[in-house]
């Protein structure tokens, strides 16, 4: 199951395609540079390395958007010694596929409750996840991320006992993002455009302040997670599948417009998706928009943005399948999710500094659930506020410290955010801080695993003053994360 | 590949067809040449692998953990002496790994590699409830990950590599044992139970194969692993009925089709 939580990558694939070090796309990987958000923009397909970037030879890409790509490269400083990779693209096709894995030892300040099987009660050392990638260009103008997930299971005490259980599954489709991009001149603007069919409402997105990609990258799978978000900060992950259209024009103003549907319960289960995690299936296409301005001149790059979605969702009949259907009700949900974000990076002489806002607002109609009696409110608000302060600094960003302050908060309701569903006080506000410092011991390109193989090491606290509506107890969810993150 | 064989056969045909230059250099240049710029498995690879498994697993007691329940049998109908029972699991396995070797000059060659495998195994066997006839139990195992870090030895003929590995294996298990459960003089229906349990499991394995390099950069094998996860006692929870412990001893056997991307040193 991938959540805001989950995951995301740096490849050692896109490395051999670009014959660029990790330091060039990513300030502390995933997070981008306005380097590695050109080259997501370019559908995955830049090329520049020693091998082949496609199968193909009679599509070369938009040659004159990667040539306007690389001034961006030779912005950077401290990128240790780029390979040349002279005469690029001289050996053969390597497929563009990757591996990853994330090793941690978790420590909550409470225990698990029992029974903890397949874990100890703390102190665990858990393999997971576990990702196979396909990252990188497919033609000249087509390229995919797509990632196929291990995500080791819940303690047993986390089942929930009823016939849902055998809809859970430890394999899954993950983020997926499927692109077309060419460029174009329209009178005196410079338009790169390109299409996106994706499974995850955000994960096209080039910033990281949108919740697909946004911090901590890496969590652990035992530490406790406040339990009322936003539909569009995972809720739908992985359950939908979209197709959308975007433009950059003259570098500086995003457009993009996606819509979304869910897919049908059986397709969801056999991509190794449990549908009764999500709400309950689309009525309808969902529209997904996105607007951004990003201005940027000499070592300083500011976004200001907005972006939202409208999902009606039918709510399941019988999320514990003890009645034994897949159906939904006939009445819809109606959540409407607005976001505003923006970014400022500052790029100096070996480091980088980037700063992130990100504020959602979720208005809840709650047609179907009202009368069945799932929500006491027929209507209710839902915010989120992320402040996220990074710095990276040394060769290509080998070192990386990250702030992050969190905050949840929301209209109460006493069947919603009820004592059995794990709330206090029927409210859904939780607030708190996390940090991380990571090394990245190869990411400069002169060190000998690249562009095969990269690791980082992470450490990582989170602290909770507020944990699902009570300060009581809140710390009892504190989650101290050491991980080593391999990707080869 | 091809460009060094036809080196190794153009100084071959230089000491056949030539004779009369033997005089006027070392005998040796030739062979020399050709020694040191042959193939050498020394190197780095990531790769991919397929194939299928087999795992045979001992499990004590089921029958116990259900008559035994305080909610279902309860200690009156405890079952006299354990019940031993065995569950094949079968299905395929898909993953990657990652490794590098060292060969010396004596040909043999030692490496170390890490993998991981996604698996589809899985088994069941339904089960006779003596005090409750004519209910029944079904026991599934599933297993859906296996990583391994090995260590392999070997011995190279030029583009062939004859290796044994060994190492230790983790696996990842889900059991299930559900049924109904009718306490002898009761009325129907009888109480629904169903018992869910994890492991990671940590065990050995043993194994060996043939690798072949069979273009530049390129290698493909085929290989048979043993493991042994030795036993293991899982606790076995109910929502409804509460925990019970169930023991399981577990073996396992695949058999793979893999192929290599060689990196650093591969000549």
């Amino acid at each position: 199951m991938i959540d805001a939580a989950s995951p995301a990558r740096a490849l050692p694939s896109f490395a051999r395609q670009t014959g660029q070090p990790c330091g060039t796309c990513h300030t502390s990987f995933p997070g981008l540079t306005p380097f590695g958000r050109r080259f997501k923009l370019l559908g995955y397909t830049t090329g520049g390395g020693l091998y082949r970037t496609t199968p193909f030879s009679n599509n070369n890409g938009p040659q004159e958007a990667y040539a306007a790509l690389r001034a961006y490269n030779s912005r950077i400083d401290g990128n240790g010694d780029a390979p040349t990779a002279a005469p690029a693209g001289e050996r053969g096709w390597v497929p563009p596929v990757s591996m990853m894995a994330i090793a941690g030892f978790t420590h909550t300040q409470a225990d698990i409750p029992a029974p903890t099987d397949p874990y100890h009660p703390n102190d665990n050392t858990v393999l997971s996840p576990f990702s196979g990638f396909w990252g990188g260009a497919i033609t000249g103008n087509i390229g995919a991320f797509a990632q196929v997930t291990y995500n080791a299971p819940d303690p047993v005490s986390g089942l929930s006992g009823t016939p849902a259980d055998r809809f859970l599954h430890n394999w899954t489709w993950d983020n997926t993002d499927v692109r077309f991009a060419s460029t174009a001149r329209v009178g005196s603007l410079d338009v790169i455009y390109g299409l996106t069919a994706n499974n995850n409402p955000t994960v096209q997105d080039i910033w990281n302040t949108t919740p697909a990609w946004t911090f901590p990258y890496a969590a652990s799978n035992l530490g406790s997670t406040p339990g009322a978000s936003t539909m569009i900060e995972g809720a739908f992950a992985a359950h939908v599948v979209g197709l959308g259209a975007y433009t950059m024009i003259n570098d500086m103003l995003y457009l993009e417009a996606t819509g979304y549907r869910t897919l049908r319960f059986d397709q969801q289960n056999s991509l190794g998706v449990d549908p009764f995690q999500s709400p309950g299936l689309f009525s309808g296409v969902a529209p997904y928009w996105r607007v951004a301005l990003e201005p940027h001149w000499g070592p300083h790059t500011f976004m200001l943005g907005t972006y939202g979605m409208i999902f009606n969702v039918n709510p399941w009949i019988d999320s514990s399948f003890v009645q034994g259907t897949t159906g939904t009700l006939t009445m819809a949900d109606r959540f409407t999710d607005i976001g505003f974000d923006s970014q400022y990076q500052y790029q100096g002489t070996n480091y980088w500094v980037t700063l992130r806002a990100n504020y959602l607002r979720e208005f809840q109609q709650l047609d179907a659930s009202f009368p069945t009696g799932t929500s006491a409110n027929p209507t209710n608000l839902l915010n989120t506020l992320r402040l996220t302060g990074e710095v990276t600094f040394g060769g290509d960003n080998r070192f990386a410290l990250t702030g992050q302050y969190f905050k949840i908060w929301g209209t109460p309701d006493a069947n919603l955010y009820s004592d059995g569903a794990g709330f206090a006080n029927n409210s859904p506000n939780s607030n708190g801080w996390m940090v991380e410092l990571d090394y990245i011991p190869f990411g400069m390109s002169k060190a000998p695993g690249w562009p095969w193989f990269n690791a980082k090491i992470g450490l990582q606290y989170i602290y909770y003053n507020k944990f699902n509506g009570t300060t009581l107890a809140a710390q009892d969810n504190n989650t101290l994360f050491l991980h080593a993150w391999f990707a080869m | 590949m091809s460009k060094l064989s036809l080196v190794g056969i153009a100084g071959l045909a230089l000491v056949v067809t030539e004779p009369a230059l033997a005089a006027d250099f070392p005998v040796e240049m030739p062979v020399k040449a050709t020694f040191v710029q042959r193939f050498t498995w020394t190197s780095c690879y990531i790769g991919m692998h397929g194939g299928g498994a087999w795992m045979s697993n001992t499990v004590t007691d089921p029958v116990l953990l259900v008559q035994d329940n305080i909610n279902l049998g309860g200690p009156g109908f405890t079952t006299v002496g354990p019940t031993t029972v065995g569950v094949d699991q079968h299905g395929v396995v898909v993953g990657g790994q990652l490794g590098c070797d060292y060969q010396a000059p004596s040909n043999f060659v030692i490496g170390i590699e890490g993998a991981a495998s996604g698996s589809t195994l899985k088994g069941e066997r339904p089960l006779a409830l003596p005090d409750s006839p004519p209910d029944t139990a079904l026991l599934t195992i599933k297993t859906d990950f296996i990583p391994t870090v090995t260590g392999r030895v070997g011995y190279a003929a030029d583009h062939w590599l004859f290796y044994a590995k060994g190492g230790v294996a983790w696996a990842n298990s889900k059991y299930s044992l559900t049924g109904t459960f009718t306490a002898a003089g009761a009325v129907v229906p009888g109480i629904p139970f169903d018992f869910e349990g994890l492991s990671d499991r940590f065990g050995w394995t043993a194994g060996a194969g043939v690798e072949w390099a069979f273009c530049e950069d390129w290698s493909a094998r085929l290989e048979y692993d043993y493991y042994d996860f030795g036993t293991h006692t899982a606790t076995m929870n109910d929502v409804a009925n509460g925990p019970g412990p169930l023991s399981f001893k577990t073996t396992m056997q695949t058999v793979k089709l893999g192929i290599n991307f060689h990196v650093w040193g591969w000549q």
